[in-house]
């Protein structure tokens, strides 16, 4: 079920009235758990015991790493952890394996290369991944004493809203344990902020139905072969246009989802924070995905030592930690060369960082955000391409197809899609400045021109392209 | 702040509607093959299907067929990068069908487009652009913006397709194309995208329309592939040919196509020209009886 669907508005509309009615306020997360469940359940019924499952085995395995024998407490925080892991690799990583170890024209490679691949799985196993561990760690952050309940039932109940709250269910972001069961209590109507809840869902309703699925049609061309008739001007500006559509789907999609989670009384984190602008890559992935960021730094970069084991470790740890990340965004190995490309880019910047003085000014600044921009956009082209040979033959049309005719219609298309993300940046560029003062002034008529560009200029509905992840 | 914005677009809104209800572009507003093949529906859903008898439905080899060949009662409804199921679709939900349907064979096995239906029959949202011409795909303010740049670029539509091929390009597109044309897809897809058409022209049929079938000249490297030959045999087999009438590719006629496929601009003239005068015997045939 799409946010942007005529569906989920009836089911979002009934949710909230009933959620806020006096007399059911002790069974709101019931209802939200509900919602939720026939949220993920409207197109494929079936995957809905997956994610029962998923949270059967996370309220067990937390549950009984709180509550359980404390002799036994990292065991079974290990098997939490390796279920939820297992489930991951065994649905989402199973058709990669077929491809390349075995035939999946028969026997084990066919079998494995049919396992469907569930919507959302990797980011709530991820939350699972992130409740048990966090509970493990119990004895030595205070805070997270509170998460688990005493009563297996309310743990249960909690859990299965924390793992299905179908605001971030599908593409996250993804929430931790120890900020979100905090927040766990009943809520009210005059709770609500209003003004923040229209923010969020107009800008991220805008950047999703306006601008991602508009670009999303010009970008179709990328695809092979027809990116081989298309001239490096063309080519070059699709590429540029992917680049703002990825950022305005994923961005439009974490706004909606803190928009709605606002509506019922809950907070996430922002998800973006205007990334194009990052002078470095470090930087960029301090703005880019947080969520994602933020779980492989606690969960995956810090236990393996961090920077705390020397140079020659921590660059390793890098590249381990971004080639996984990058393998977490897709069951190819262009992701994991993606995740590479981007671990490369990090070790480069840190061995730079500690040999070389870097220059503050202005314009090494500008040329270092654009050298940022650049890398990162080329980057993508394997999201769009997950087949390298494609990909290569992308880049040699980029050199080669220089005497080709332009397709001003793409071009001009893509370029005014594309200003309101560059818009976007800049506004946060310019926020410390008068010019900005003057923008808060207007941004009620801003936000009245997004919202009669949604109700008029919305491209043709495609889905989230994180929802692949 | 937020009655604020509300109000904005309370008051936009209502200009731009009131203005799109006095005038209408005069330019092509699609950005987009998508967009293009919506407002095409849209057209012909909300307005065009009062007025025409014969109705071409096909994928993008089709669309090649020039609009300014055909006579006036007749609608090319081919939708470039789609199947012939969305069409069908289409002409299915029509409060009145057309007196005959003309129906491409080459792009049988495309799958149908959940996300253009959706468009064209959301509940609610379809119903409005159905009675608010402002809502629709064609009258979009950013698109209309676009078209008026695209139209003081472009000529006639007559340029639309290329009239001269790379042949570098080319030979890289048809080897891919003969190997596209040379695997079958699994039988299970075949078999049901028949009986999807099966159905769907059964239930056109049940209104007293009238079917036809047409094949659209492709490369004769590729013309006698085994996908076409597999294709052809299940439209035989589903569709015999004592009962429905086929208008093959002429045989010996001189065509070109820009990439093995969809043929280039002199070849779609001269196709027509030969489509039109097949279709306007069989037309005549079918009047007579």
């Amino acid at each position: 079920m799409l946010f942007n669907s005529f569906q989920f508005a009836i089911l979002c509309s009934i949710t909230f009235i009933l959620y806020y009615i006096p007399a059911l306020r002790k069974i709101q997360i019931p209802i939200l758990i509900a919602a939720s469940f026939v949220f993920y359940a409207y197109t494929q019924i079936y995957l809905l015991l997956l994610l029962v499952s998923s949270i059967l085995i996370n309220v067990t395995a937390s549950y009984l790493v709180v509550h359980g024998d404390n002799r036994f407490r990292k065991t079974f925080a290990i098997v939490g952890v390796c279920v939820n892991l297992g489930t991951l690799l065994f649905f989402k990583y199973s058709p990669l394996v077929s491809l390349t170890f075995f035939d999946v024209s028969r026997g084990v490679g066919h079998f494995l290369a049919q396992i469907p691949l569930p919507v959302g799985i990797s980011f709530f196993t991820f939350q699972g991944i992130s409740l048990v561990i966090d509970v493990f760690r119990e004895p030595k952050v205070e805070s997270y004493k509170s998460l688990i309940a005493n009563s297996f039932s309310r743990h249960l109940f909690e859990t299965a809203f924390f793992i299905s709250f179908f605001s971030q269910l599908v593409a996250g972001p993804i929430v931790r344990a120890h900020y979100f069961y905090t927040q766990i209590q009943e809520k009210r109507l005059s709770g609500i902020s209003w003004e923040y809840c229209f923010r969020k869902l107009v800008l991220g309703y805008f950047l999703k139905m306006v601008i991602a699925d508009n670009l999303k049609d010009q970008t179709f061309w990328i695809s092979f072969p027809y990116f081989l008739s298309h001239s490096s001007l063309t080519l070059i500006t699709m590429l540029f246009g992917y680049s703002c559509q990825i950022f305005a789907d994923f961005a439009g999609y974490s706004l909606i989802a803190l928009g709605l989670a606002g509506l019922f009384g809950y907070c996430f984190e922002e998800n973006f924070q205007f990334p194009y602008i990052s002078r470095s890559f470090s930087e960029f992935w301090r703005r880019w995905h947080i969520s994602l960021s933020t779980f492989l730094r606690q969960y995956l970069y810090i236990p393996l030592g961090g920077n705390r084991k020397g140079k020659v470790r921590t660059y390793s740890n890098l590249m381990a930690t971004m080639l996984l990340g990058g393998l977490w965004h897709g069951a190819a190995w262009s992701y994991m060369i993606w995740g590479g490309a981007h671990g490369l880019a990090l070790a480069a910047e840190r061995f730079i960082k500690d040999h070389i003085r870097i220059s503050d000014t202005i314009w090494f600044s500008a040329m270092r955000i654009f050298f940022v921009f650049c890398y990162v956009t080329t980057a993508w082209l394997l999201f769009k391409l997950p087949n390298f040979d494609q990909t290569v033959q992308f880049v040699i049309a980029l050199f080669n197809n220089r005497s080709r005719q332009n397709s001003y219609s793409i071009i001009s298309s893509v370029l005014l899609f594309s200003l309101p993300v560059v818009a976007y940046h800049l506004r946060y560029l310019i926020s410390n400045t008068q010019w900005f003062k003057l923008m808060v002034r207007i941004d009620s008529i801003i936000y009245g021109i997004l919202l009669f560009l949604i109700v008029t200029n919305s491209g043709i509905a495609g889905e989230f392209i994180y929802f692949q992840f | 702040m937020i009655k604020k914005s509300v109000i904005t677009f309370a008051i936009i809104t209502t200009v731009y509607a009131f203005v799109m209800q006095l005038w209408q572009p005069q330019w092509n507003t699609a950005q987009n093959q998508w967009q293009e093949n919506v407002i095409i529906a849209q057209h012909f859903l909300y307005e065009k299907y009062k007025t025409v008898d014969v109705v071409i439905i096909g994928s993008s080899l089709a669309a090649r067929i020039t609009a300014d060949s055909l006579p006036k009662t007749c609608f090319n409804f081919s939708l470039g990068g789609q199947s012939i199921h969305d069409g069908l679709k289409v002409i299915a939900e029509c409060p009145q069908k057309p007196k005959l349907v003309l129906i491409e064979m080459n792009m049988i096995l495309r799958g149908c487009d959940k996300r253009f239906t959706g468009e064209l029959f959301t509940p609610v949202i379809g119903n409005l652009k159905r009675r608010c011409n402002f809502l629709r795909n064609s009258n979009q303010p950013i698109a209309i913006l676009l078209g008026k740049i695209k139209s003081s670029r472009s000529g006639s539509s007559a340029q639309k397709f290329e009239t001269t091929v790379d042949s570098v390009l080319f030979n890289k597109l048809i080897s891919s194309k003969i190997k596209e044309y040379s695997d079958l897809p699994d039988s299970k897809l075949i078999e049901s995208q028949f009986k999807l058409l099966r159905q769907t022209v059964d239930r056109i049929e049940s209104y007293g329309t009238a079917i036809a079938f047409f094949e659209m000249p492709v490369d004769s490297q590729l013309t006698y592939c085994r996908l076409p030959l597999v294709i052809r045999e299940n439209f035989n087999h589903y569709f015999p040919h004592k009962r429905y009438t086929y208008l093959m590719p002429p045989s010996g006629f001189p065509l070109a196509t820009t990439d093995g496929q969809h043929l280039d601009n002199p070849s779609a003239r001269r196709y027509s020209s030969y489509f039109v005068s097949m279709i306007g015997s069989f037309n005549s045939n079918l009047s007579s009886r």
